[in-house]
């Protein structure tokens, strides 16, 4: 058997969706968008709606 | 996190009341089915979460907690139903009790108010797969790669991960839809723009020069660039508020041609015939009932597929993972590919005319508006019939079933209303009278209406390039997130199925030492498919037996919690899990939990007793830490054999006069008792093997082996010269010799049957004696000494050395000199 402790693995989704935001940092999405997708993800609001405005911005009447 | 000391339960489940010492050791709680050994799992999760899982999840729309937690007779009382735990909890070397009523289930009352002790507690609530069923413990094994992905990533709290990927595909679909709609409208802004422009083809150089040729009729300075901003009529003075609106004759003549060229393509000669093959093409199918039956389904299949975005069916609400149920629908469809090919193959025949139909009605739309401008307005009642009749002959055809209406709107597809080209050529005749403008009102409108025009095409452009970069954002989004997330779950799941082949492998080593698995996470799936003996990787439930199966489910659990809660695994409590599993494999797996697991505390519930003695025998609890439930009933809860006074029990109903069920009750305190008595004293019983033993082939193997063992004693010391000892066997071996009599067991040798069936038939009177003969007999099977417990021998295996009890006070050898 491994003698590896793995770390507890409660926190792998907040890392995850840190390393998610570093990738978009690292292919060129705007920093503005990344900070609005922190917001939301910090404050543990996974829903359609928020998760869409913070990517796309709210939806603009053209 | 924690390891349980006591748990104290009232009326709670099946249990009215009932204290276990777990001494935060390992423990196990044996008995048949419906005796309450899931009670007491269900009161462990309940006491540490306030939760069951049992009375939650699929298939407990009815239940609650409330309402059935309670003992049936406390259902109205959930302030009755208590548990209380005694929790140790070694990271802060302390202990607490927490006690928890159903009325008050999310408010335990807690002995200590540490931050640290609630904070744990908090942690302990928060992770109920603390508890296995076998249930549970399957469905990690032979459930769909869906299904498998929701559980283990729920166990792993890993769910977030996949409500994010979830997310971020429905914006990105939804990004790429909104793009397509926005491309037509842009392509039709774009065609009207060039009719106004009076040019092919929207270059610069060509817009400027027809734009400021009609500036310089009227006077205005020439654009010398196109901007987003630039305006075909910049310095035209405005049309003043109260102005008719006017007709731009130049402007609505060209609409009117380009309408009659549209109408003229719906209804001219070749249309007429592609038509006609196509009404051939339909008959054929018209006849056929299983065609248009499929194309029905066909119809509700599509529409199906372009609904699906929610984790649920559009139609019955079944839970799916969307790419799941698309490919499910997908599948549907291509059943139907003999109709779909047909079908398919008349409706691309019929797209150039939908599209020119929907032109035409655009195009008429357009014209009626200009007859509307004219004092009085020209009726425009035709073409708005018209345009309605289009509509629903788009519907009609897009249905296509059935095959008939489609046919029937086909045959007519080509004609125009006489009364619809009499409006245009109404609308056309006023147009035509209007004075032809002069040169510069024709310069004017021209430019207002392809100013128009512009404004249209720009905003739609504006639009159009928004829906395309949100696509792409949308999209970069989520092709970065499955990289991301894709690359963390790949790291999970690879450290998981090694610490699990490496498990499974432990208690199967006689013949899987080399066996191996993989977890393969892919968008919302977790594949699953072990090694076989060397020939390949499947699912789990290709080859291996179903005992194979239960001991994978197990060992993945324990991997999946070690990855989980790593140095915090320290309880968990596993429900009749290995029921599956071979003899063989069970004292592997006891082995398994105890030198694989040496700082978890395991509660482990089992219907067979024969489990028991292997976790006994391995060590994996002590011969004390476990219960044996031997019955229920509504009114007592469990009962087991070691903590009540079953002597006690027997009078009692002696006293009612309830001989039968003193005798049945005598009857199987002897079985249980010498079942005990033969595996202590290593008895030699004929073998079953359904393990059915009854108490004629019990008891009288467990007294001869006594009598054996008692005569070995008592020859090894006459060998030794140890008098004392000859004499104190002796004297053991003459007492036991009597009480054997008295009870008259050695005539069941004769006949096994008989004896104990007749008690029942007895007055209590003369019933008393023969459970005074037995409980005297049974005695000197047991140490004197308070709570020491069953003599036994020494070793379990291989050649005897000695007949003892626990605390020493009954010691004979057994080795000759």
């Amino acid at each position: 058997m491994s003698q590896d402790k793995p770390a507890p693995a409660t926190d792998i989704p907040s890392q995850t969706f840190e390393k998610f935001l570093l990738q978009l940092q690292k292919d060129g999405i705007s920093e503005d968008v990344i900070r609005n997708l922190r917001t939301v993800i910090g404050n543990g609001d996974l829903s359609e709606a928020s998760i869409r405005a913070a990517l796309l911005g709210e939806y603009e009447d053209l | 996190m924690i390891r349980v000391e006591k748990i104290t339960i009232r009326e709670f489940r099946g249990i009215r009341d009932l204290a276990i010492d777990f001494r935060t050791k390992n423990f196990a709680i044996c008995g048949p089915n419906g005796t309450g050994k899931s009670g007491v799992v269900d009161a462990l999760e309940f006491g540490l979460t306030g939760g069951i899982s049992r009375l939650s999840g699929k298939g407990t729309k009815e239940i609650s907690i409330a309402e059935h937690a309670p003992h049936v007779d406390s259902m109205k009382r959930p302030d009755k139903a208590k548990v209380t735990l005694s929790l140790y909890i070694p990271s802060l070397k302390k202990s607490v009790q927490i006690e928890r009523t159903v009325s008050q289930r999310q408010t335990p009352a807690i002995s200590d108010k540490d931050p640290k002790v609630l904070a744990i507690l908090r942690q302990v609530a928060d992770h109920p797969e603390f508890s296995l069923s076998r249930r549970e413990l399957i469905q990690y094994i032979l459930s769909t790669p869906g299904d498998r992905a929701k559980e283990v990533q729920a166990l792993l709290r890993l769910d977030a991960i996949e409500s994010m990927r979830a997310v971020l595909l429905k914006i990105s679909n939804a990004s790429k839809r909104a793009v397509e709609p926005l491309k037509k409208e842009q392509q039709i802004a774009k065609d009207n723009l060039l009719r106004a422009l009076d040019i092919t083809q929207l270059q610069k150089e060509k817009t400027l020069a027809v734009v400021n040729a009609k500036r310089e009729v009227l006077g205005l300075p020439p654009l010398a660039e196109i901007t987003p901003t630039t305006s075909f009529k910049d310095g035209l003075a405005a049309v003043k508020p109260g102005d008719a609106p006017t007709v731009p004759k130049i402007q609505a003549l060209s609409d009117i041609e380009r309408l009659k060229e549209v109408l003229d393509e719906v209804n001219n000669e070749e249309s007429k015939a592609k038509c006609e093959q196509i009404v051939q093409d339909l008959e054929a199918l018209k006849d056929n009932p299983h065609i248009a039956e499929n194309a029905l389904k066909e119809n509700l299949l599509r529409s199906a597929l372009a609904m699906v975005e929610d984790k649920a069916c559009p139609v019955c609400d079944t839970q799916w993972e969307p790419e799941h149920l698309k490919e499910h629908i997908n599948g549907k469809l291509a059943e139907l590919k003999d109709t779909s090919a047909k079908r398919n193959a008349i409706e691309v025949l019929l797209k150039p005319h939908i599209d020119c139909l929907i032109e035409s009605r655009d195009a008429l739309a357009a014209v009626a508006r200009y007859g509307a401008k004219f004092k009085p307005p020209i009726d425009a009642t035709a073409a708005n019939d018209f345009m309605n009749e289009i509509n629903r002959r788009i519907k009609v055809i897009g249905a296509f079933v059935p095959v008939a209406d489609t046919i029937v709107v086909v045959k007519e597809i080509t004609v125009v209303p006489v009364n619809v080209q009499t409006l245009i050529e109404k609308i056309e005749a006023a147009i035509s009278a209007i004075p032809d403008p002069t040169k510069q009102d024709a310069a004017r409108e021209y430019l207002t209406v392809a100013q128009e025009r512009l404004d249209t095409f720009r905003g739609v452009s504006r639009r159009l390039k928004k829906a395309e970069e949100q696509a792409t954002l949308a999209k970069t989004a989520f092709d970065c997130y499955i990289k991301v997330s894709t690359g963390v779950l790949d790291g999970i799941y690879k450290s998981v199925a090694k610490e699990f082949g490496e498990l499974y492998s432990y208690i199967n080593s006689d013949d899987e030492k080399e066996f191996t698995a993989k977890l393969t996470p892919s968008y919302g799936r977790l594949g699953f498919d072990v090694d076989f003996y060397g020939r390949g990787f499947f699912p789990p439930g290709a080859y291996h037996s179903e005992g194979h199966q239960d001991g994978m489910g197990l060992c993945l659990y324990l991997a999946l919690m070690k990855h989980l809660m790593s140095d915090g695994f320290m309880f968990a409590v596993l429900d009749d899990v290995l029921m599956s599993v071979d003899t063989g494999h069970r004292r592997e797996v006891c082995k398994l939990l105890k030198e694989k697991f040496p700082d978890t505390q395991f509660i482990l519930t089992t219907h067979d007793p024969i489990w028991l003695k292997h976790m006994n025998t391995v060590g994996l609890i002590a011969p004390t830490d476990h219960l044996h439930f031997r019955q229920w009933d509504v009114d007592h809860g469990p009962t087991d054999w070691d903590s009540r006074d079953v002597w006690q029990e027997i009078e009692d109903m002696l006293r009612r006069n309830d001989v039968p069920n003193a005798a049945g009750t005598l009857r199987r305190y002897l079985e249980f008792f010498s079942k005990e008595a033969c595996h202590s004293l290593r008895a030699p019983v004929v073998f079953r093997g359904d393990a059915q033993y009854q108490l004629g082939e019990l008891m009288p193997a467990a007294i001869g082996q006594f009598r054996k063992h008692l005569r070995a004693g008592k020859a090894a010391a006459q060998s030794w010269g140890n008098d004392a000892d000859e004499a104190k066997v002796s004297a053991y071996e003459e007492s036991f010799a009597k009480l054997a009599t008295a009870s008259n067991v050695d005539q069941w040798q004769i006949n096994a049957a008989i004896h104990y069936n007749e008690w029942a038939n007895l007055k209590a009177g003369d019933f008393r004696p023969v459970v005074q003969a037995f409980r005297d007999l049974l005695a000197t099977f047991v140490c004197a000494k308070d709570g020491c417990g069953a003599i036994y021998v020494t070793p379990d295996a291989a050649n005897l050395e000695a007949i003892r009890c626990g605390c020493g006070s009954i010691n004979f050898n057994l080795k000759k000199k």
